[in-house]
């Protein structure tokens, strides 16, 4: 039996997941939609990785999650390495691209920056109040032009004459959008437009201040946006490489920092046959009444999260488990 | 019968509790406090407020408000200036109106500082302290054992600052106004964050004045805000000692927003991130940012610690 890792990234949209080796190289990949049920989607992502892999061959040691539910998915997983994305997509991204100077990184709600010198990130930024130019944007943009997100790219490339859409804000870059489209400008100079429009957006508000040098990885969902990369070129002047795995790199990243972690403990892909339920519930216990979440495995207490103080999670875990109880006792 | 002034625990409150404790007690009149920052009193303080002002105001009409009722009086200053050639931010000005047109039924104590034309805060305080105590020369007394006793725990907090900084580990300067920074709901979730995860804490309080401003001068001539120099003076006297820095703005502040621009240009060379906090904040996203700021930071301690060795 050799020794495997498994990573798993639940992002806000979707959900990847990688196997990989003692040398880091992927065994088994996954990548699906989030659909607003983090838990469902992990227990997908796992059936498809353990298809890929040969289960009397390799044995999971150690889990790492990352993404905006890794507290959910780490504890669902009983992960031994629960880490930001920011620091899983540098590492993943130096794994494969070690000369790497400059990370872009646009995903469903959130945008990226992070700067490496010398295969040690040195600066990061991330969007901060407003989504605007994320691909949660170009998605709906797409369903109010009735053109799929991923013929978006097509779209763009034929156009010669890229029109000039308000990138600044979601609200003003779709009334602009609608006007542009009734004086009489083409499909596809207004899908360029838009393309350009979420560049200039991430490189003036995330990229702002920030010294872009080649060679610049792009990742994310919206870096298969063939569209997107082309406005990225001619706004740097520097070529844009895409991974073919780039929307893996959180994943891989933090299978990675798992490996490393030496800490190990046997995985079994079972846990999806294990039911997890969340429950959410305000403290009240004082003014700040803090959501308190709580995960139940087969019905009792496994983690919890979200309350300032501790008097808020016994509160909410004795209701939690009280009415739990009584459920279990009327069935 | 004894008179009671309540402070509420906002804006300036968290630069002068020294002062104006220790003065009111000098003239034997309780001060009552109000709660720590949660969300009932930021719920009511939005619901006060206008839109478009700032976290920060929204909370101080909130704590006016839990002050109702508990306190014959509600002490808040009017600050215009604080000296020639400057201006403190809009707030400070219209605090005081802004209280007492928006918080129904109290009784507000004002007093107002502005230097620019003449009006200095110790006569100005002392006139509010003879709405208790008839004897002049009593209530003089009172201001001027107050002053000192601020002058002596700012000072004090500067040393401790010191001794921080001394310390071997990582060190962090979260740059970011008083009422920001030791607000219960905005900087404390983040300086106690900090702390869990063995970083320490250098707040941008910065008390010695004269040297604030010196400062702050190599930053910009031209920023007019009085509390923004202090934090550009502690910019400047800490940033080559520090580890990293963290910018902690609250949306949407005007000053802040262009003294971040200006100050993140400047401090090339040290990992820094800036961090907005609004009304609907969520934890997630700044604990996020928090940790791989710390991730950040030890990759390139670790990076140095070789190239040392080499």
């Amino acid at each position: 039996m050799s020794k495997a890792y498994l990573g798993v990234d639940v992002g806000s949209i979707s959900t990847k997941g990688v196997v990989i080796d003692a040398d880091g190289e992927v065994l088994a990949r996954s990548y699906l939609w989030t659909e607003g049920n983090p838990v469902r989607a992990v227990k997908r992502v796992l059936a498809e990785l353990e298809a890929q892999v040969d289960g009397d061959a390799v044995e999971v040691v150690s889990v790492g999650t990352t993404g905006s539910a890794r507290e959910l998915t780490g504890a669902v997983l009983g992960a031994q390495v629960v880490k930001n994305e920011i620091t899983a997509h540098a590492v993943g991204t130096l794994s494969r691209h070690p000369d790497v100077r400059t990370i872009f990184e646009i995903g469903g709600q959130d945008s990226k920056i992070i700067i490496v010198r010398d295969g040690v990130p040195v600066d990061y930024a991330m969007n901060t109040l407003c989504a605007a130019g994320t691909g949660s944007f170009l998605s709906s943009q797409a369903r109010r032009l009735d053109v799929p997100v991923e013929e978006f790219g097509e779209h763009a490339l034929r156009s010669k004459r890229p029109t000039k859409i308000a990138g600044r804000c979601t609200v003003f870059a779709e009334s602009d959008l609608v006007h542009k489209a009734q004086i009489g400008h083409k499909l596809d100079d207004i899908i360029a437009g838009l393309c350009a429009a979420i560049v200039g957006n991430y490189l003036n508000n995330v990229g702002k201040g920030k010294e872009v040098l080649g060679p610049i990885v792009f990742q994310g969902g919206v870096s298969k946006n063939v569209g997107v990369v082309r406005a990225f070129e001619k706004a740097t002047g520097h070529e844009i490489q895409v991974d073919d795995d780039g929307h893996l790199m959180g994943a891989l990243g933090v299978a990675l920092v798992a490996r490393d972690s030496g800490l190990e403990t046997p995985f079994s892909f079972g846990v999806r046959d294990v039911t997890f339920e969340t429950v959410g519930e305000e403290c009240s216990g004082c003014p700040n009444d803090c959501e308190v979440v709580i995960v139940l495995r087969e019905g009792a207490y496994l983690d919890g999260w979200g309350n300032r103080c501790p008097r808020g999670m016994e509160r909410v875990r004795e209701r939690v488990c009280a009415q739990e109880g009584s459920l279990a006792g009327a069935e | 019968m004894h008179a009671t002034v309540g402070l509420p625990r906002s804006l300036l409150f968290h630069k002068y509790h020294v002062l104006w404790e220790t003065f009111f007690g000098a003239l034997d009149v309780e001060t009552v406090t109000s709660p720590q920052s949660n969300r009932a009193i930021l719920a009511r303080g939005i619901e006060l407020a206008v839109d478009e002002t700032c976290v920060p105001v929204k909370l101080f009409l909130g704590h006016v408000d839990a002050l109702r009722d508990k306190a014959d009086y509600i002490l808040v200053p009017r600050i215009v200036t604080l000296a020639k050639d400057e201006t403190a931010c809009v707030k400070f000005l219209g605090a005081y109106d802004v209280a007492r047109n928006s918080v129904p039924g109290i009784r507000l104590l004002e007093y107002n500082v502005d230097v620019k034309n003449g009006i200095r805060q110790r006569p100005e305080l002392c006139r509010v302290g003879e709405t208790f105590e008839p004897n002049r020369r009593k209530v003089r007394r009172a201001y001027d054992h107050a002053a000192s006793e601020h002058l002596r725990y700012t000072a004090r907090l500067d040393e401790q600052q010191e001794e921080v900084l001394a310390r071997p580990g990582m060190k962090v300067l979260v740059v970011g106004h008083a009422y920001n920074l030791y607000d219960e709901m905005l900087g404390k979730p983040i300086v106690d964050f900090l702390g869990k995860n063995g970083v320490e804490v250098v707040s941008s309080e910065f008390h010695d004045t004269a040297k604030a401003r010196t400062l702050a001068k190599l930053v910009s001539k031209d920023i007019p805000w009085t509390y923004n120099k202090e934090l550009l003076g502690a910019l400047e006297s800490y940033r080559e000692r520090v580890d990293g820095i963290i910018f902690l703005v609250t949306f949407p502040c005007g000053p802040d927003s262009l003294m971040t621009e200006l100050c993140m240009r400047r401090v090339k060379g040290t990992p820094s991130i800036m961090l907005v906090l609004d009304e609907l904040q969520s934890e997630a996203g700044l604990r996020t940012r928090l940790e791989s700021f710390i991730d950040l930071i030890e990759a390139g301690k670790r990076r140095a610690a070789v190239d040392g060795a080499r």
